[in-house]
């Protein structure tokens, strides 16, 4: 069926012509794995669009909004007006949620003190003294914007392109237009950390979800059970070798079928069933860390003997990366805080900071720095305004989309930088803005993807990452 | 799913160009795809002050006297001159678009343009009409209205219908798509050996008449209504809409007309002396998401429930992408921003607050009928395994004495006996420079450097089996502040969080364990920033809860006991970490004396501050007869807690009394989302760019007036509204309505974006035939199941699906319908035509939502905790899988690729992939459903290749081919070889499941081998698609 299934080009099929514009049903199949007239990765014909430096992203998500007052954007003035209210002239109606209406808006300076860790000027808040030693190798953006400025909306919106749920997220974008690399293992993989303390900030599944995309570009949660992969298992008391026998009959039975039927949908059904095979030993050799080093372990930090700890995630994305794994995206929640920041956010700091520069430095050595893009951030930042008494240990910091940081590093993007600046209380912007429609134009620049040449034909509109809104690649960052 | 060719996509337009061009099938596409954006309805985003849409703005000619179109003369049209134009800054549409146009697509327009420029109406939104039945060269072929234009298409191409399905492929497939299961092999027998119109038809009345068919319909109401038992933002809170579920299983059980249905649900609340069922009719219109984020203004959300009300309704009756309108006025479909926002004002005034949880105002106070049977189920489960833990105890307790009398003689044996063992370390850390050390075994004791924050980790490899509690004493040291516990001012200690690790010392890995509680001999109350106090803090990740001392004597000596959830089994290459974190707000407060202990007692002990049972025992020097009444209780537990059956076969009976308990609540009164209006009616105003705040000029309610002018005297209401739609005139709830029901059945539409019947959307492949069949639907009187069973009884549903590689080129699509669909069937209706063929489908109608069988966890991390996933006891878990509680942040795992109901969803999505491969080889439902499908089997005959065919039979309707039946036995002769050496293996796969329970007088290897057939035949293509 390959030669006649597959003679046209895709491009050219989504362009489409009058009268038959292709919806996803078509693309279904279209999307089905391995076919011969799509790129070599089961991609978009065409696609990268151009040579990106990046082959691979790891997204270190910081759910519910990690503040870039004590970790990143140093604001000596801030601290100076410490108990005032900050002048409407500096707020400019900036909106604050439900929690903090009819409060004054008193600033707080940061509960930390920050130095340079390294040889850059770049300056780090003492919770993050690992992120500190790296500094050298951030890319640091202080300048990020978003809209929203609730939880569940804001984080779709960073990692969707928009605030409702039902659109793809970043790395179902990527599995879409650029394949795989990797034939026994997912394109897009998720990792949640676990926790002791439920988390008031859902991690909903859309976040990796594929939203109008066909599912198989979804993102697979890799949970650190029994089963990493939900059934990945065979059932207790099945051998593996009976398994594969009822496996090479159920192949022969559907090729029968597939020659009566003409379906090719069952060519892929056989296929699938053979990876699905394949994953039965990929992912365990993935998630075993047993083939590790001591120094490893010690590097990544106590943490990451513990399976579904944030280290333990860390060191599963670095094998893979080293598996060619396209999209590999961490999720460690619980930095919402609005109360006690002083006690609270380290906490969460304690859990991140060593395994995240562990994974920069892991990566350099091995060589796989250069070509992988390491994001870290929230969906926003926290205001430079105290919440609850701002005297007290109770103190904590809301919501704030206006400006906050993140930081990236890798994939041939400047080392030791800082772009973008806050005004002198870190209110808002004052140079160098970054929406979040840019970070994700930038994010699809280092892949080689041009973000307004990517779209979906869905409900009657050709939908991008990007949306509607002008996004521009932030081309200061690369070196 | 067909694929497509570039051969037959130019065959489609060369076909199309010889004949006379239309405007609503070859023009209209191009102008909407590629210049309406800018050049569209939407007058702020126009263009140089041009419209295309419209004959009057495209011949309109601008300053300098030119038109971009002149009707007859391409030469002098500006259209024409600028999608021809070399000129890169000139050329239309602009590059940067990315929508260039092709060149079959240019010479379209300029031949249209010199033909005259002829417009006309879309068709979907011209009037419903039956067009005259063309005439067909085959007449013998049809049998139903729209079969002659199905047909007639076909001569028209040059394709003849393939040739009917065999009789049991036929009766498989119309079982799957009336009923979603497979029907039993008497039946399929029976249809084979007399395969008459007379009794397919028979057999489709009692489809018809099935629950199963109502059950089925309610399946698809469920994505198109986002139907959920959760709010699905934050915490997902639980709801209890599940009532109005049952009312639509009886809407379409008693064939409730289209039009009542539809009067119903949007606004049956506002009929005149409403009942209770019509009231709760109206929850349709409250299955939308609900967000009660901390911060978030309720206003925002509740304004966002109005647009999502009037986007189902757009998608769900008229196929309309109604949210393109609440930006801008609609870029391809006639709905102005305004009108959008006279729509909202119909659903903008029940008295809702934008709030969530429990808290979602209006509720209809309701009060289930229903569940009776499923009360009955649960109280025979709960009798069936309590008298199987009673005989189990029954059996477990004949040991009791023995143990009771080595228990005594162990602990007079052992002198100064203790239930608690002492840690004796063997590593000692701390993370922030103290020094800790052990004094003796189990006694330690910190000095040095007292940091603000500190943690204590011990290692050890304790001389026990097993560890179910740990106990921990903070002792006060004259070396202290005040003689106390802490270097602190005040002497005072606080302990933010106790950890316990299990290390494995071959592969460095450590787990976490878990804790059913703890207890403290002292416990401050807990209030303010200060909350530190309460014990159970400390077994949290949170730094801003513990245990402190503050409050007590410097002298006392404080005791907290924790026990854990599940007692932890060691052997030697096990490791127990044991850690103490001083993480507190306050700082410096960090314990400088302890000591810890381990029991291995189950029961009461590890609950226990003071004095054990066993202690006791030890002082009676072991004397088993002076044992107190209460003791000996105590004793019992310890002996029964430990035998893991006796704990399984207690967990079963709990959860059955629960079962039990979750029927007898569901009859209760229960709190329904539903629609009622505000005293005083809402403004309602158009929103700036769609934001929630930003009021532009105030609307009052109305529709959409270029589709259907509003009928004089008819009331502006949302009774109006449902009115409107079901208004015969309206152009398209027949249509899409009737689009959807084929959609059900031959796996998609006529008009392949169901949800978009706009210009953007696919044209139908057969614009007569859906039209013919939407009328068909009006003149009776929106007859459901006449309309199904009038698709069903057709020429065309009953062809063959077998493909012909010459037709798969021809029409890879299957757009001509020149063969029957074949495609996989959607995940839920897999699950329950697996359940079936293993005859342990509890067909049972109504009733409140289930929780079948999921892996562990699965649903764990994603909600944080915060909602435990327990398995339905009994025959609930084996339910269709239209009662699956349904939680909206993460879905029931098995039901890969179906809609997560976040939004209305009405376009069948299916996809193919390994996971899905995964779930139906592993599920433990579905290996339960092979052991039984292969248990069946073997009692059925004797023979290899009987039992071969009986379940076959059971899952795809026919019998094993000869070549078919080789492959499964030498698979089976393969896997009996395996199994004959490992019946250990078999035994274990033969056990899973509730109604599994091993091979019993069986042979295992043979009935294991079966279980393999039957596994291979449930994941055969064919099983899980409909052909």
């Amino acid at each position: 069926m390959n030669d006649l299934s597959f003679s046209i080009n895709r491009r050219n099929l989504l362009k489409s012509t009058a009268g038959f514009s292709l919806g996803a049903l078509a693309l279904n199949s279209l999307n089905a794995e391995n076919k011969s007239a799509r790129n070599a990765q089961g991609g978009i014909e065409g696609l990268p669009h151009f040579k990106g430096k990046a082959k691979r992203v790891i997204y270190l998500t910081q759910s519910g909004g990690p503040t870039q007052h004590e970790l990143f954007d140093y604001k000596p003035e801030l601290a100076k007006w410490e108990g005032k209210v900050i002048p409407e002239s500096i707020r400019k109606g900036q909106r604050v949620t439900g929690m903090t209406k009819g409060q004054k808006q008193i600033a707080m300076g940061a509960r930390t003190k920050f130095h340079r860790y390294s040889k850059c000027d770049i300056e780090i808040g003492e919770w993050l003294p690992h992120i500190g030693s790296v500094a050298d190798e951030l890319c640091l953006i202080k300048s990020m914007k978003s809209d929203q400025i609730n939880h569940a909306p804001a984080m779709t919106k960073m990692l969707t392109g928009h605030q409702l749920p039902g659109r793809p997220s970043m790395g179902a974008w990527m599995s879409y237009g650029l394949g795989s690399e990797n034939k026994n293992l997912p394109d897009y993989v998720a990792l949640v950390s676990k926790m002791d303390r439920p988390s008031d900030q859902p991690l909903y599944e859309y976040y990796w979800g594929s939203g109008f995309l066909p599912s198989q570009y979804q993102g697979v949660k890799l949970r650190s059970a029994k089963e990493p992969v939900l059934y990945l298992n065979d059932p207790k008391g099945m051998n593996k070798k009976v398994r594969r026998r009822m496996l090479d009959t159920l192949a022969k039975m559907n090729q029968q079928h597939l020659e009566k039927t003409n379906d090719p949908e069952i060519e892929t059904r056989i296929k699938q069933y053979e990876m699905a095979f394949r994953m039965q030993t990929s992912v365990p050799e993935l998630t075993d860390l047993s083939d590790e080093p001591d120094h490893v372990f010690d590097l990544y930090g106590p943490d990451a003997r513990r399976p579904g700890s944030y280290a333990a995630n860390c060191i599963l994305a670095r094998r893979l990366a080293e598996r060619n794994v396209r999209f590999i995206q961490l999720f460690h929640p619980d930095w919402d805080h609005h109360s006690r920041l002083a006690a609270w956010c380290p906490a969460r700091c304690r859990d991140t900071d060593q395994p995240t520069a562990a994974l920069i430095k892991d990566l350099k050595q091995r060589g796989l720095l250069e070509d992988t893009l390491i994001i870290w951030g929230g969906e926003f930042g926290r205001s430079p305004v105290g919440q609850g008494n701002y005297k007290t240990p109770e103190a904590g910091r809301d919501h704030h989309p206006s400006a906050f940081s993140i930081f990236m590093a890798g994939a041939g993007l400047k080392k030791g930088f800082s772009y973008g600046q806050t005004d002198e209380f870190g209110f808002h912007v004052a140079e160098n803005p970054v929406h979040t429609h840019d970070l994700h134009a930038t994010v699809m620049h280092a892949m080689g993807i041009r973000h307004d040449r990517l779209s979906y034909r869905y409900q009657g509109l050709d939908m991008k990452l990007t949306g509607v809104e002008n996004a521009k690649v932030i081309k200061d960052l690369f070196a | 799913m067909m694929k497509f060719t570039p051969f037959i996509f130019l065959l489609f337009i060369l076909s199309l160009r010889a004949e006379e061009l239309s405007f609503n099938e070859q023009i209209l596409p191009i102008l909407s795809d590629k210049c309406f954006h800018c050049h569209g309805p939407d007058d702020k985003h126009r263009k140089a002050k041009l419209r295309l849409d419209t004959f009057e703005g495209a011949i309109k000619k601008n300053k300098k006297g030119k038109a971009a179109i002149v009707p007859g003369k391409p030469a002098e049209s500006l259209l024409v001159k600028l999608i021809k134009t070399d000129d890169e800054d000139d050329i239309m549409p602009p590059e940067d678009t990315g929508k260039q146009l092709t060149k079959e697509e240019i010479s379209l327009l300029t031949r249209w343009v010199k033909e005259g420029a002829k417009y006309e109406k879309h068709w979907a939104f011209t009037e419903v009409k039956k067009a005259q039945t063309p005439s067909v060269k085959n007449k013998d072929w049809p049998q139903q209205g729209f079969d002659h234009f199905v047909l007639a298409k076909m001569e028209k191409k040059g394709l003849a219908p393939n040739k009917d399905a065999a009789p049991h492929t036929l009766i498989r497939r119309v079982h799957l798509d009336l009923t979603g299961l497979p029907p039993k092999p008497e039946i399929v027998k029976a249809f084979v050996a007399n395969p008459s119109e007379k009794h397919f038809e028979k057999i489709v009345d009692g489809l018809l008449a099935s629950d199963a068919y109502a059950e089925r319909m309610a399946m698809v109401w469920m994505d198109a209504s986002r139907y959920s038992d959760s709010d699905g933002f934050q915490q997902d809170k639980t709801r209890e809409s599940w009532p109005w579920k049952d009312w639509v299983i009886k809407a379409y059980k008693n064939n409730m007309p289209f039009d009542q249905f539809t009067i119903e649900q949007l606004a049956g609340d506002l009929l005149p002396n409403p009942t209770n069922e019509q009231k709760l009719a109206t929850a349709f219109n409250r299955h939308h998401m609900t967000n009660g984020e901390g911060g978030r203004d309720p206003e925002e959300s509740r304004i966002d429930y109005v647009m999502d009300r009037v986007n189902t309704v757009g998608t769900v009756w008229m196929g309309l992408t109604l949210g393109c309108a609440q930006c801008h006025t609609h870029k391809f479909d006639p709905v102005t921003q305004k009108e959008y926002y006279q729509m909202n004002a119909f659903f903008n005034s029940i008295d809702e607050d934008g709030k969530a949880g429990m808290a979602a105002k209006p509720y209809l106070s309701y009060t289930p009928k229903l569940s009776g049977k499923g009360l009955k189920d649960a109280e025979d489960w709960l009798a069936l395994v309590k008298d199987k833990e009673n005989q189990i105890i029954t059996e477990a307790m004949k040991d009791f004495d023995q143990w009771l009398s080595r228990k005594a003689h162990k602990v007079v044996s052992n002198k100064n006996f203790s239930s608690w063992k002492k840690v004796h370390s063997t590593k000692l850390k701390t993370n922030d420079g103290a020094i800790l050390e052990q004094l003796s075994p189990g006694e330690f004791i910190v000095s040095g450097k007292n940091s603000r924050h500190e943690d204590y980790t011990i290692n050890t490899s304790p001389n026990l089996k097993q560890i179910t509690g740990v106990r921990l004493k903070i002792k006060s040291d004259e070396n202290n502040t005040n003689a106390a516990f802490s270097k602190d001012k005040d002497g005072h200690v606080i302990l933010t969080n106790f950890k316990f690790f299990v290390r494995s010392k071959s592969t460095g890995t450590q787990q976490s364990l878990s804790f059913a509680g703890a207890k403290a001999s002292y416990e401050k109350s807990g209030k303010g920033w200060k909350k530190y106090g309460p014990v159970k803090g400390i077994l949290d990740d949170d730094p801003r809860t513990g245990w402190t001392s503050t409050g007590s004597k410097p002298e006392d000596e404080h005791t907290i006991v924790i026990n854990l959830k599940k007692a932890v089994y060691l052997d030697d290459d096990k490791e127990v970490i044991i850690e103490l974190r001083h993480r507190s707000l306050a700082g410096h407060k960090n314990i400088r004396r302890f000591s810890l202990e381990l029991t291995d007692e189950f029961g009461s002990t590890p609950k226990t501050l003071g004095e054990t049972a066993s202690e006791r025992l030890a002082k009676l020097n072991g004397n088993t007869n002076k044992i107190s009444t209460k003791d000996r209780s105590i004793f019992k537990d310890e002996f029964l807690y430990a035998l893991p059956h006796v704990v399984a076969a207690k967990n079963e009976t709990r959860s059955a009394h629960s079962s039990v308990g979750y029927y007898k609540n569901s009859a209760k009164k229960k709190k329904v989302m539903t629609m009622q209006e505000r005293k005083e009616p809402r403004k309602t105003h158009v929103l700036l760019r769609g934001v929630w705040n930003k009021k532009g000029e105030e609307v009052k309610p109305g529709a959409l007036e270029d589709l259907l002018a509003w009928p004089k005297g008819l009331k502006k209401d949302r009774l109006g509204l449902a009115k409107w739609l079901i208004n015969k005139q309206h152009p398209l709830t027949a249509r899409v309505t009737v689009n959807r029901y084929w959609q059900m059945i031959f796996g998609r539409g006529l008009v392949r974006t169901p949800e978009d019947f706009g210009l953007q959307g696919e044209r139908p492949t057969h614009t007569k035939a859906l039209d013919w069949l939407a009328a068909e639907f009006m003149e009776n009187d929106w007859n459901v199941k006449h309309i199904i069973k009038t698709i069903v009884m057709s020429r065309t549903y009953k062809l063959s699906s077998l493909a012909s590689k010459e037709l798969i080129v021809q029409d890879p699509e299957n757009r001509l319908l020149a063969r029957a669909p074949r495609y996989r069937m959607p995940s839920w209706m897999i699950r329950d035509s697996i359940l079936k063929s293993a005859d342990v489908l509890t067909e049972r109608t109504f009733g409140p939502p289930v929780f079948p069988f999921q892996p562990l966890g699965a649903w764990k991390d994603s909600t944080m905790g915060r909602f435990t996933y327990k398995v339905s006891p009994g025959k609930d878990a084996y339910r269709r899988s239209l009662y699956t509680f349904w939680r909206r942040s993460v879905g029931p795992t098995n039901m890969f690729d179906n809609s997560k109901r976040r939004n209305c969803s009405i376009r069948a999505v299916r996809t193919n992939t390994p996971l899905h491969a995964l779930n139906l080889m592993n599920d433990s439902a579905y290996v339960e459903a092979a052991g039984l499908l292969a248990r069946q089997s073997m009692k059925s005959a004797k023979s290899l290749e009987s039992r071969i065919n009986h379940m076959t039979f059971r899952v795809i309707s026919r019998k094993a081919s000869k070549e078919e039946i080789n492959f499964l036995t030498e698979q089976y002769e393969e896997s009996l070889k395996i199994f004959e050496t490992n019946t250990d293996e078999a035994k274990e796969l033969l056990s899973i499941g509730q109604f599994q329970n091993g091979a019993g007088k069986q042979n295992p290897a043979e009935l294991a081998a079966l279980f393999c057939l039957a596994q291979t035949i449930l994941n055969l293509d064919e099983a899980i698609n409909r052909e």
